[in-house]
């Protein structure tokens, strides 16, 4: 771990954008910092400079709902935060499974959902379930404020669209149909508390028997969450039943392209993507 | 009163979870110097030239040691257990990526670890050998060119290296013949079944300090199993007398092998000499991955059997993957070599074990000491052939396995290894028959895509022979004791179990007696703590030394009463005569009565030894091999997703027989914790090389059980068939119950889905696999399977 790096605890938003307005990307920001210490570790990345939230904390936590439904979540919410909370237990239940799962108890008292977004890491539980959503993120600099879709966020390993000068200050999650039913599958293949090998997370609407919205995202297979769009137009109109499902499962493992790494190869990774789009969607269709 | 049996809590319990117990991690000294260490990072090669002249100019650097400064120093530069072939620093030569080439002493571990990167290293690459099977041809890169036997161990003297090759060890066991057994056959099966290096992580890294006084004299703190054996090993290294080095060991946090024998010691007391400070290396976890590993092994199994049930004759071929030094391999080749064959009564058995260098992180002792290795292999197949042959394997097994007076193919006669209790207590927890009849008659039911099956193995580890422990038990004139032990307490509970055993013997509360660290200034020498044999070794000269003191405490009180010393006995701290117990004096009355004055100390010694009778080079045989056998056997229940191929263990079931348990508790502790460690290491645990590298050589890619991971069910039962050589009959049991886990998941497997898998572990993907090839084949069920026809 390089040790000449600068420690700075800003005591205001502004403060913080000030520290990363040069755009150096040298400098990083710390919140939670389960993430950032560990590849930091292992000699990946060698900060300069490192910005604590430390201090703003109090300002950027915060879980809110407007009249609509939507939710805002200030970026240095804790997984914890989201996962105790009955606003997102109300409007996005799947989040508040989905993070049982997360890690362990001692990683979601500290790990903040600004971090685990812009870690850009694809072995992470929450970007699949928010891009499913249709979440959104809020950056902010010192010069500008500007809203970007999740679906355009991940660019591939430890990449996003946030520029170095920018911070990711608040998660806005539209209200969803109530009519939606949404799952999110983890499947690791390691120990329990593993990063997932593959995790699917779906929502799906029938009306009168026919899929009326369908939304699924897989993660941690490839290097960012995937939409997968062709499987999700094969079932729009449709009937949902056994053999339709079949269909899709084996469209997903041809379109889906994994990286092979410690936790499956190329071949595994495609399988285990056919077996749980095959669950999600018979999960989901049995509930709906 | 008495203190046998008895679940005593732990001793050190509250101080542990209370954050106050003493780890040498913690530990400082004023003036420490720190010390981190640059490593290879190539398999194979030769140092050209090191440049350190960057790094010693780092503000607070004091010094950067290479192998050419050990060069000039009246030194012994090698040491290790079995060979002296692994050098304190590299030596003109890297053996695997990770072999320490400099040390950095600085004023603070960040100063030195950051110092580590500007050391310039040019090296000149050889070609690397990294599979078992091709370092042990002829032509292979050699790894070695000159082997230096240590002969610190009498066990080890007979087996010589081979020169010019990476074969460091070729150990041999034949009995019977073979040849004839064979032709006796009706069937002959052959399979190969291999397992992966994987690695301990104790929570408490490898970490010792080093001090040496004004006038030379050393001084060692370190985390680490064997503190005799760090003294006379660093003695040899630093050309001092033992009685010049001092070796102290307080708690470890967590051992299971890894801190066996010298691992960092040497090169912290060369240090120290060359600085005169005192110097403290505390690796990092990702170091302590390519520190040790487990042996990875291919295990050859040729067995032929009778039509009416019999095993007549077994051919063991083993390669034990031993990486770039020796370290105890050779005795793990040997001692669990010759247990290859199982824990049956088979008339010929030939055993070819060897142990091969390869450029890959050093392989040593891990709890269970090569058995699992073998049991994987021996456990797996007898579950074929009963398939094979439409045998009940329980009943297979039943009528072979060793019992009471049986001879072992070392040639030993089998003596208190209660094996065919333990197929009882296995075949009732689990409910075998009734899932094996059940099985027989209506199929296995699938559930969706769930199958859930039953699997049971059994194994057998005969105890580290010969071997030596010394204890000293001190009465004090107010009737409290101490015990003098080198053994260590690891986290097994030795402090707790020794110290029972004084006082068992001295009629005291355990509360009375204190057990004394190890300190080779003060505790006698113990071989090691190791090889689930502290209980039975140490326990024998603590109950020893301790029978010396009551000796002498009754001489006492016999001439005061005017009785015999036979008609005497402890009781409730007093000495009191058996047929008149109104008659009685306390402890410190007899202290009294002995020195005329309330004080001075009643002292009992004992160095327990064992017989031994050293095996015949050529076949290994002999009748007196080990001091004690110890078996343990495991039954699970598993549901396996046959979509994505993953095991969850439902029910696991350990059962050993541990001759006497002395505390219950904890001997349920040993058994539970050793079979979870062996549940991570069947399902998922497994290093992972590229070129040589670990490429998993952290904790987050590789992954332990959590509790998460923990089977629904579990239950560890003990049975005792009492050893008439043991402390009250107690034999070990810190690995007892690691033997058996895998082959019966395995075999579990196998029930449930008719696919065996040979390679460990049994990982979603291996498994989806091996489902997928066998659906894929029309008929058998068994991949690799050969069978020969009589005639």
């Amino acid at each position: 771990m390089a040790l000449d790096f600068e420690w700075i605890e800003p005591e205001s938003l502004e403060e913080v954008k000030q520290a990363l307005s040069s755009g150096d990307i040298g400098t990083r920001i710390v919140s939670g910092g389960t993430a950032l210490s560990l590849i930091m570790k292992q000699g990946i990345y060698s900060p300069e400079r490192l910005v604590s939230l430390k201090r703003v904390k109090q300002q950027l936590n915060y879980i809110k709902a407007d009249e609509l439904g939507n939710l805002y979540i200030g970026c240095m919410t804790t997984l914890r935060d989201m996962e105790l909370s009955p606003l997102v237990q109300k409007l996005a239940p799947v989040i508040i499974d989905a993070l049982h799962h997360v890690a362990n108890p001692r990683i979601r008292y500290v790990a903040s959902i600004g971090g685990n977004l812009s870690h850009g890491d694809a072995h992470l539980d929450l970007p699949p379930i928010l891009l499913a959503m249709g979440a959104k993120i809020k950056a902010e600099s010192t010069t500008e404020e500007r809203w970007i879709e999740l679906k355009d966020f991940f660019h591939g390993y430890y990449e996003t669209s946030l520029e170095p000068s920018e911070i990711l200050t608040e998660v806005f999650i539209p209200k969803q149909d109530n009519r939606l039913i949404g799952t999110y599958m983890k499947y690791t293949t390691l120990s329990n508390d593993d990063w997932p090998t593959l995790g699917v997370a779906a929502f799906l609407r029938i009306e009168d028997g026919i899929v009326s919205e369908i939304r699924l995202v897989v993660s941690a297979v490839t290097d960012v969450p995937t939409q997968l769009t062709e499987v999700e137009e094969m079932l729009w109109g449709k009937s949902l039943d056994e053999e339709l499902i079949e269909k899709a499962a084996l469209r997903a493992y041809d379109i889906v392209e994994p990286l092979e790494d410690l936790r499956g190869s190329v071949w595994y990774k495609k399988e285990m993507v056919k077996v749980h789009i095959r669950r999600v969607l018979n999960q989901l269709l049995l509930e709906a | 009163m008495s203190a046998l049996g008895k679940s005593y809590k732990r001793i050190e319990g509250m101080s542990k979870v209370t954050g106050q117990t003493e780890y040498v991690m913690n530990m400082e000294m004023p003036g420490m110097l720190h010390v981190k260490l640059l490593r290879s990072t190539i398999p194979h090669g030769l140092i050209k030239h090191i440049d350190v002249s960057a790094a010693e100019q780092i503000p607070g650097v004091i010094r950067v040691v290479t192998g050419e400064d050990l060069k000039s120093m009246d030194i012994n530069p090698y040491y290790g257990p079995a060979f002296r072939d692994q050098p304190v620093l590299a030596i003109d030569k890297v053996r695997y990526v990770g072999d320490p080439v400099a040390a950095v002493i600085a004023e603070d571990s960040k100063i030195a670890e950051d110092a580590v990167n500007y050391i310039d290293v040019e090296y000149k690459e050889l070609e690397p050998v990294f599979d078992v099977l091709e370092a042990a041809q002829p032509g292979a890169p050699v790894i070695h060119e000159v082997i230096r036997p240590a002969g610190s161990f009498a066990d080890l003297k007979n087996l010589l290296p081979k020169e010019n090759s990476n074969i460091c060890i070729h150990y041999k066991l034949r009995h019977g013949d073979m040849k004839k057994g064979f032709e006796q056959a009706d069937h002959i099966f052959e399979d190969t079944f291999t397992t992966p290096a994987a690695v301990h992580l104790p929570m408490e890294q490898h970490v010792a300090i080093a001090y040496a006084e004004p006038d030379g004299r050393m001084n060692i703190w370190t985390a680490n199993q064997s503190p005799s054996f760090v003294r006379s090993e660093v003695a040899h290294v630093l050309k001092m007398p033992e009685s010049r080095l001092r070796v102290r060991v307080p708690y470890l946090g967590g051992g299971f092998g890894t801190k066996l024998y010298v691992k960092i010691e040497a090169l912290v007391a060369v240090l120290a000499l060359i600085v005169k400070k005192p110097v403290k290396l505390a690796l990092t976890m990702d170091e302590v991955f390519i520190t040790l590993t487990k042996h990875g092994t291919v295990f050859k199994m040729k067995t032929g059997i009778t039509n009416d049930g019999r095993i007549i004759a077994r051919h063991c071929e083993v390669y034990w993957d031993g990486g770039a030094y020796a370290d105890i391999g050779p005795r793990i080749t040997q001692k669990s070599g010759f247990t290859a064959a199982g824990p049956y009564d088979i008339p010929n058995v030939h055993i070819d074990s060897y142990n091969v260098y390869t450029n890959k992180a050093p392989a040593g002792a891990f709890r269970g000491f090569g058995v699992p290795q073998l049991v994987w292999a021996y456990e797996s197949q007898m579950d074929i052939i009963a398939e094979k042959m439409g045998w009940d394997p329980l009943n297979f097994r039943r009528k072979q396995v060793l019992t009471e007076g049986k001879i072992h193919a070392t040639g030993q006669k089998i003596v208190s290894v209660g094996l065919d209790k333990i197929i009882e207590e296995l075949n009732t927890s689990i409910g075998w028959e009734e899932f094996f009849k059940q099985k027989q008659s209506n199929g296995i039911v699938k559930h969706g895509s769930k199958i859930r099956a039953k699997g049971v193995a059994i194994g057998l580890k005969a105890v580290l022979t010969p071997s030596i422990s010394g204890a000293i038990v001190t009465l004090f004139a107010d009737g409290s004791a101490s015990v003098y032990c080198s053994t260590v307490d690891m986290g097994q509970g030795s402090d707790t179990i020794m110290g029972q055993i004084a006082a068992e013997v001295l009629g005291l509360p355990r509360e009375k007696v204190h057990v004394v660290h190890p300190d080779t200034d003060v505790t006698p020498y113990d071989t090691i703590t190791a090889a689930s044999r502290s209980t039975f070794y140490m326990g024998n000269a603590i109950y020893k030394a301790a029978e010396e003191v009551k000796n002498k405490i009754f001489e006492s009180a016999a001439e005061f009463f005017d009785v015999k010393p036979e008609h005497l006995a402890l009781q409730d701290e007093k000495v009191i005569v058996v047929e008149k117990p109104e008659l009685s004096m306390t402890l410190g009355e007899v202290v009294k009565e002995i020195f005329h004055m309330p004080a001075g100390s009643i002292i009992g010694q004992n160095v327990y030894e064992s017989h031994y009778q050293s095996p015949d080079p050529e076949t290994g045989q002999s009748e007196d091999i080990a001091i004690f056998w110890f078996p343990g056997g495991t039954a699970v229940e598993i549901e396996v997703d046959t979509e994505t191929g993953k095991i969850d263990v439902l029910q696991l079931i350990s059962v050993g027989d541990v001759g006497k348990a002395i505390n219950p508790f904890n001997v349920h502790q040993q058994l539970y914790g050793a079979s979870i460690m062996q549940l991570g290491q069947a399902l998922f645990e497994e290093c992972i090389f590229d070129y040589g590298q670990m490429i998993n050589a952290n904790m987050a890619d590789y992954k332990v059980p959590t509790f998460k991971d923990l089977p629904a069910k579990t239950e560890t039962i003990i049975v005792e068939v009492p050893h008439p050589e043991g402390p009250f009959g107690a034999k070990g049991v810190g690995e007892t119950a690691s033997f058996a886990v895998q082959p019966a998941i395995a075999n579990a497997l196998y029930q449930a889905t008719g696919v065996r898998v040979k390679d460990m572990p049994l990982t979603p993907e291996r498994v989806l696999q091996a489902l997928k090839q066998t659906t894929n084949r029309s008929e058998s069920t068994i991949r690799d399977f050969k069978e020969k026809a009589k005639g």
